[in-house]
């Protein structure tokens, strides 16, 4: 798990301090597109997020995926662990992403003056036109999290006068949902479009990605909808049976692979210690 | 810089096209060494533990890393391009074996209509059925003479499927190797449904094993586990056919074949009179070499190729190897991929996370040679599938909850309570639909963006025309109704084709820009992908697609450089830098 990947998150530590934020050097990754998890999470103390910042990002998801200690939600798997050891480990972006200039400007109407001398600083596009192009922000998720936190609580403070974690559900829902409309004034860089999509995909992955990246705590994002996870395989039977998903395996659980095993008759594969049920070839199988 | 020894062939990519004729011209006595941009790999140990649906999936571990270079669009002429900065579109890999590790291995062979779409269509319906603007050409290779290259490979990889299964298939000289794969429940649902309504499906042909095998080459091969981690991923025990599988350790042991992995090739060199005299290449320590070679193949992605092209400029070739005559870049297309008929069927364990993306069914009905267009708005077609397996969480739940149910809202308790309602009760339906060439979609060098080594990035010119939006149309009202006749209690069933964009993953069935023809006023190769202005330069893959057909590309780039090896075996090499007849 270690390997070239733990060497090269080493050199990327993020240090909380540094108010400068700048594109990193990334041609490591020329070899390892992309990290593996991390070797380990630690709970205890926060790498990125200054704590105000986590407050709001805790209550900011549980709001997106709410819980309850019966039910868990966001803050029940970790979604806040999960996103500050991702922006921890790497500085950037964990999936490649190309971040060389210019960069969009959109406009409306006509095109402005500039846009006819194919400047190298800015490319001009219509605005209702730039959603079919994807990504093109030149931010990187440090500073989208840094300056959109601040501009949640600038709409928290216009709307209801108080910090974002001050308020109570149903304010933080409507301020929630402002941003998920766009319909929030006060981001400006990163825009509101931007941010929710930062924030909902990390959730997704906060919440049911493998717990090695520290969110999906106890694998609750799985349990929610039927996902087993890290599974060695499956009989064409199971294909076909209909039945409830097995309990779920992570990563760190699944059986090595016993290479030069015949692994082609109608059982399933060993699987780990965790799911004893499933080392059993259920008589039906037989 | 140090100038290699002098090999017979060098390979621009590590990946199946290279592998193939690695192993047809190193059996022959040619040496041959390919040159690849990613890491070495095997599925042992590679690929033992990569369950993880985070890394591979959503973060696209095994793909061309956009941190150095990536490809620029536009929708129009007219319009600017910009970076595509992060993945959508497609998924270009990079690494021994290519995109031939990750790939999903649906293994389809096009039509023999397909080979002869212009004439064809003509012949029926009269020129004035083209579309504006198209630029669609016949193939200059028929598919009775790829028909024995097909059989080879598929029974080279054991390929899987049912040869009696769908009676509107194109003609086949022998069946498949092994049997179906076990499709999943909705393939069930799915073929009961279309058949109710006269349609004919049938279980997906596949290049993953359905049952142990024991190839040509003599390697042992396990069945599929049904793990569920397949696209995007390599295969733990090998059943998911691949280079590795088969072709590169047919190669090695030649003795004639070589591999250099982590190695970027700059450039093809050329000499005063217009050929290929090898490539130059920075190795992973960033050592430059010199890579002398008598023929030069371009072997890797299909924008790859053209953009190696394009790069080329040495010599007489002053605008790019391939281009004396401005052809290169012409007649891109892609493919209609889309799956945004969703159904949800409450209480049910569909399950969909096991198995692959071949565990399902198929219906070739709505495909162009199986249509009688005289009275539709538009030509070709497009395959249907039932919902194919390896669903993970981390790339589908943001999709939910479906259109129509509770307050709308993507968040909140409405997210959550569709998630554990509908995630594993919701089965889609997939169109892969023709795309047809036209004058205003091409492939070019970017003026502006270049990759961290200074070089252009290649610029897509591309967007959907009247005749997609028309067949999307038709197509999506028929998935409809069979979508409805497979009962769910919410539907989700778009009627118009969306603009295209790139950040929506479609499929990484990018084709043409380096097209095989009849003569140098068309294309850029002849029908061996020899290059007309460099006849010691070959181009392989599905750059030399006139246009692309409704189906995965794998199984027809394969038989054409099956017939590309043994071409240059018995002919080139007899009489060399002359074009091929």
């Amino acid at each position: 798990m270690a390997g070239v990947g733990g060497g090269v998150l080493l050199g990327c530590e993020f240090d909380p301090n540094d108010t400068e934020i700048t594109i990193p050097d990334q041609t490591w990754a020329y070899a390892e597109n992309v990290p593996p998890p991390p070797d380990s999470v630690d709970r205890s103390r926060l790498g990125f997020f200054k704590p105000d910042e986590a407050a709001t990002v805790e209550a900011f998801t549980a709001r997106l995926i709410p819980g309850s200690p019966d039910d868990p939600g966001a803050r029940e798997a970790g979604v806040t662990t999960y996103i500050d050891t991702a922006l921890t480990k790497v500085v950037g972006y964990w999936e490649p992403t190309y971040l060389e200039p210019p960069f969009a400007e959109t406009y409306t109407g006509s095109p402005p003056p500039e846009a006819d001398n194919s400047s190298i600083e800015r490319i001009f596009v219509q605005k209702s036109e730039i959603d079919r192009y994807g990504f093109q922000s030149s931010l990187i998720p440090q500073e989208i999290y840094r300056m959109g936190l601040r501009s949640v609580d600038a709409l928290a403070r216009d709307r209801f006068g108080a910090r974002f974690t001050d308020l109570s559900e149903d304010q933080q829902d409507e301020i929630v949902g402002a941003i998920a409309d766009d319909d929030a004034p006060t981001f400006d860089d990163p825009s509101a479009k931007l941010f929710w999509k930062t924030i909902r995909q990390d959730t997704v992955y906060g919440m049911f990605a493998d717990p090695a990246y520290g969110g999906n705590v106890d694998m609750v994002g799985w349990k929610l909808i039927g996902y087993p996870g890290a599974q060695r395989g499956y009989t064409p039977i199971d294909m076909q049976s209909g039945d409830a998903p097995r309990p779920p395996q992570s990563l760190a659980q699944l059986h090595a692979f016993n290479a030069g095993v015949d692994v082609n008759c109608d059982i399933v594969l060993p699987v780990s210690d965790s799911d004893p049920e499933n080392q059993q070839i259920p008589a039906s199988r037989k | 810089m140090a100038v290699k020894p002098r090999v017979n062939v060098v390979t621009i990519g590590g990946g199946w096209t290279s592998a193939i004729l690695g192993w047809k011209l190193g059996e022959a006595g040619h040496k041959v060494v390919a040159i690849e941009l990613g890491p070495g790999r095997w599925a042992n140990p590679g690929f033992q533990h990569n369950h993880d649906g985070l890394r591979f999936h959503a973060r696209h571990a095994m793909m061309i890393n956009l941190r150095n270079e990536t490809w620029t669009w536009r929708p129009n002429p007219d319009s600017p391009s910009l970076p595509m900065r992060q993945y959508g579109t497609f998924n270009p890999g990079q690494g021994l074996g290519g995109a031939g590790i990750h790939w999903t291995a649906q293994l389809w062979r096009f039509y023999p209509q397909d080979f002869r779409l212009r004439s064809s269509i003509i012949e029926r319906y009269g020129e004035e059925k083209l579309p504006e603007g198209n630029t669609i050409q016949d193939w200059p290779v028929s598919y009775d003479e790829l028909e024995p290259y097909y059989t080879q490979f598929e029974w080279d990889i054991g390929a899987s499927g049912d040869a009696d299964a769908n009676p509107l298939g194109p003609p086949r000289s022998r069946p498949y190797p092994n049997p179906p794969l076990q499709h999943n429940i909705v393939g069930d649902m799915f073929l009961e449904a279309a058949t109710q309504l006269g349609y004919h499906p049938f279980p997906f042909s596949s290049g993953i094993l359905s049952q142990s095998y024991t190839d040509p080459f003599g390697n042992v091969r396990s069945g599929c586990l049904y793990c569920g981690f397949c696209t995007r991923y390599g295969c733990e025990v090998d059943a998911k056919s691949s280079p590795q599988t088969t072709h590169i350790p047919a190669a090695l042991n030649t003795g004639n074949y070589e591999v250099r992995t982590r190695s970027r090739v700059l450039g093809i060199n050329v000499d005063d009179s217009g050929y290929a005299t090898g490539v130059n290449y920075v190795d992973e320590n960033g050592e430059e070499h010199e890579q002398p070679a008598d023929v030069v193949v371009l072997s890797g992605f299909t924008l790859t190729n053209v953009r190696m092209l394009l790069l080329s400029r040495g010599g007489p070739h002053g605008d790019g190897i391939g281009n004396d005559r401005g052809r290169v870049g012409k007649n891109y297309t892609y493919q209609h991929f889309v799956s945004p008929w969703r159904g949800h069927f409450p209480g049910k364990n569909l399950n969909l996370y096991m198995g692959n993306g071949t565990t399902m069914m198929a219906m070739h009905d709505l495909v162009g040679a199986n249509l009688d267009h005289s009275d539709l708005d538009f030509i070709g077609g497009a395959q249907v599938w039932s919902s194919s397996g390896e669903r993970d969480p981390e790339t589908t739940v943001g999709g939910f909850p479906i259109e129509g149910t509770g307050d709308g809202r993507k968040w909140g308790q409405t997210w959550k309570d569709a998630l554990r309602d509908q995630w594993n009760s919701t089965a889609d339906l997939i169109m892969e639909g023709d795309s047809m060439p036209y004058v205003d979609q091409f492939l070019d060098l970017d003026p502006v963006y270049r990759a961290t080594d200074g070089q252009p990035l290649l610029r897509l010119t591309f967007d959907w025309h009247e005749n997609d939006y028309a067949m999307y149309r038709y197509v999506a009202e028929r998935v409809k109704g069979i979508m409805e006749q497979m009962g769910p209690d919410l539907i989700e069933a778009p009627t118009e084709l969306d603009p295209y964009n790139v950040h929506q993953y479609q499929s990484t069935h990018p084709t043409g820009g380096a097209i095989m023809g009849s003569d140098p006023d068309n294309s850029v190769t002849n029908k061996y992908g020899q290059v007309w202005d460099t006849p010691n330069v070959f181009v392989t893959g599905a750059a030399l697609f006139p246009q692309n057909a409704a189906a995965n590309p794998t199984d027809t780039v394969a038989a054409i450089t099956y017939m590309q090896g043994d071409a240059i075996r018995d002919q080139y090499f007899a009489n060399e830098r002359k074009l091929m007849a």
